[in-house]
């Protein structure tokens, strides 16, 4: 790791480590959930329940601010990656819907929506940025 | 787009992560930019013209101008 970073790539590595340590804090509270929702008073389980949702939204807040400190290639690559992923979400899901209400096959679990996005967006980012 | 910024930045000794630091940009964008497979905004190039001390064109070459000439390259 070089001793001075640019700018660009400083944010890089703060939101990759504050992204892991959410993400580790997103499953744990996740196991929380499962654990002790179920049995739980209604306003634990709505305090249990909006532990992770407070969790994700910082995600998505961290990523945010690390898209507006990058540079302007590192920004088109973001966006083109996550233009491509949720266009290839939302036909998926679309696609899902139509075959659930025709055929009545299983519901798709709508919050795996963000995960399979993010998954995606993981692949796609990786192509592109192996291609600049 | 061509150009010969790897040039530029090896007559000074620098490495991609200095000119990175010095162009405020990323090392990934320094690679790509050395290696033509990304063309800067205006903005950008005016700023990598003018961190060497010379015009855009003598940076950036789109076909048609001749290139930079090596006697240009300032240490």
């Amino acid at each position: 790791m070089p001793d001075r970073l640019s700018p660009p790539d400083a944010a890089r590595r703060r939101y990759n480590i504050v992204h892991t340590l959410v993400m580790f804090a997103f499953a744990g509270s996740i196991v929380a959930v499962a654990r002790f929702g179920p049995g739980a008073a209604p306003a634990l389980r709505w305090a249990l329940v909006a532990l992770p949702a407070v969790l994700l939204a910082l995600a998505v807040w961290e990523f945010v601010r690390m898209v507006r400190r990058d540079d302007e290639m590192m920004q088109l690559l973001y966006l083109r990656a996550v233009s491509i992923s949720a266009g290839a979400v939302l036909v998926a899901g679309t696609i899902w819907g139509m075959i659930e209400v025709l055929l009545g096959t299983p519901a798709f679990p709508a919050f795996l929506l963000l995960p399979a996005f993010a998954t995606i967006y993981g692949v796609v980012f990786s192509v592109l940025s192996s291609r600049r | 787009m061509k150009n010969c910024l790897r040039d530029l930045r090896k007559a000074r000794g620098w490495t991609q992560e200095d000119l990175a630091i010095e162009l405020g940009v990323s090392r990934q964008t320094v690679n790509a930019l050395e290696a033509g497979r990304y063309d800067p905004s205006l903005p950008l190039a005016f700023g990598i013209a003018r961190l060497f001390d010379l015009a855009i064109e003598e940076v950036f070459e789109d076909g048609l101008e001749p290139p930079l000439r090596a006697s240009r390259i300032r240490a």
